[in-house]
């Protein structure tokens, strides 16, 4: 959980989590579901603070893997020792075959967007000021 | 930068949790003997003294903490450890203690280490003269209630011991002779017929150190008692014994079956510490035998 950015490394992490355990369902809960949507390394995305039973479906008597250490808290991030998805690997105890997000989308998606910016020529695109930085200059 | 080639060990949480931190730098200055620890915490007070800890940063904010790492942390090569014990699976799955459990994060051998305190005797004649300690008092010391100021229910039946239960026990040690003093703070409710000293956590742990007999919940006195070796009675609702509690306790879980209830709002533990009134799985608050309490504080 946390911010959109840290989400999207999220998804590389959890790459190389089914990676290591192919056959295992996983859920993800996410303060950001649409980061998750369709993306085939996982069974299910919960939107963090309403998912009822959550305990009783996924927890009690399960023994499931949980993996829910910050890798902003670990000694290599704060260094900035090695890119976040490594260090979140490593906290997780997987190898890190995948350092890039993924996000997947439909087909429909993709012709929407299209349609909405009517233009074939290619598209300079620019983040100017995180959304952290906007909130403070007011 | 201040530190160099140092560990900084990062605690958050509350004094209990501190104390049980303890035994985790002691193994882990075991491990590392010729390292300075640095401890980062809001809790100096169950660090003062402690030999294995060159020096403590007391934190009470966040956004210090962020200005400390900035310039402690950052760019140099001290080591920070500051994962999360309560965010592991063990933990989850009440698999382990909690200083194994935190041990593990960082692959640090425990040897069952255990948790300690250093109270200086000035700490303890000042808190026997806030108590007005006489040669002879027989004192018992009963901690009901837990948890940080302004939590969302006064007594979160979670961790606390019921009231009831708590005053009959008081009333009862009474008449055996004891001085019956409450640990609580200030704007908590008092028992019937106890005392109540403002004392410092320092002055508490010497209290404790003085105390004959102890009945507590799963709050920092606990802690404190095991780190100061006064074996003690504790009861316990929502939290395991296994990973909060200490051998040389007497610890008491509920008697009680548990009814049938929703779970709707559990997430990764079954309950919610700071005690959702609609998760209480018992249909009454005699949930201990106040017999078995006083059979086990003798």
């Amino acid at each position: 959980m946390g911010a959109p950015d840290k989400e999207l490394v999220a998804t590389a992490v959890v790459n190389n989590i089914k990676r290591k355990y192919p056959k295992d369902s996983i859920v993800v809960v996410s303060n950001h579901p649409e980061i998750w949507l369709h993306n085939p390394d996982i069974f299910r995305v919960y939107k963090a603070g309403s998912i009822p039973y959550f305990f009783e479906d996924f927890i009690k008597g399960k023994d499931s893997k949980i993996f829910w250490q910050d890798p902003f808290n670990a000694n290599d991030a704060i260094h900035r020792h090695d890119s976040l998805a490594k260090v979140w690997s490593d906290l997780c105890k997987v190898p890190c075959k995948e350092t890039l997000p993924k996000m997947h989308f439909t087909f429909r998606e993709f012709e929407a967007t299209e349609r909405m910016l009517e233009q074939k020529i290619p598209l300079n695109l620019r983040q100017g000021l995180c959304a952290d930085y906007i909130k403070n200059r007011k | 930068m201040k530190f160099k080639n140092s560990l900084i060990f990062n605690i958050s949480g509350g004094l209990g949790k501190n104390i049980i931190a303890t035994a985790v730098v002691k193994a882990l200055k075991k491990q590392h003997p010729s390292k300075d620890i640095i401890i980062v915490s809001p809790h100096r007070d169950a660090w003062l003294n402690n030999p294995n800890v060159k020096e403590i940063v007391s934190i009470l904010y966040p956004k210090d903490e962020q200005v400390f790492y900035a310039q402690n942390g950052l760019d140099s090569d001290n080591t920070i450890l500051k994962l999360e014990p309560y965010s592991s699976e063990d933990y989850f799955y009440k698999r382990k203690n909690l200083a194994a459990i935190w041990c593990d994060l960082y692959d640090i051998p425990y040897k069952k280490e255990k948790t300690e305190l250093f109270i200086t005797d000035e700490e303890t004649e000042s808190a026997k003269k806030k108590i007005n300690f006489k040669d002879g008092d027989k004192i018992f010391i009963i901690q009901p209630s837990g948890g940080a100021p302004g939590q969302p229910y006064p007594i979160s039946w979670a961790r606390d011991l019921p009231l009831p239960i708590a005053d009959e026990v008081c009333e009862k040690m009474k008449k055996a002779g004891y001085r019956v003093i409450h640990i609580r703070r200030k704007d908590q409710k008092p028992l019937k017929d106890t005392e109540w000293f403002e004392l410092t956590a320092r002055e508490t742990f010497a209290l404790i150190q003085l105390s004959d007999k102890r009945l507590l919940i799963d709050s920092f006195a606990q802690h404190a008692a095991a780190a100061l070796n006064k074996p003690s009675v504790v009861t316990w609702v929502a939290n395991s014994p296994k990973v909060f509690g200490y051998d040389m306790h007497t610890n008491i879980l509920p008697e009680v079956k548990p009814s049938f209830r929703h779970t709707i709002d559990s997430f990764l533990e079954p309950y919610n510490i700071i005690g959702a009134l609609h998760e209480y799985p018992y249909d009454t608050d005699r949930i201990y035998s106040v017999k078995k309490i006083l059979e086990d504080l003798k």
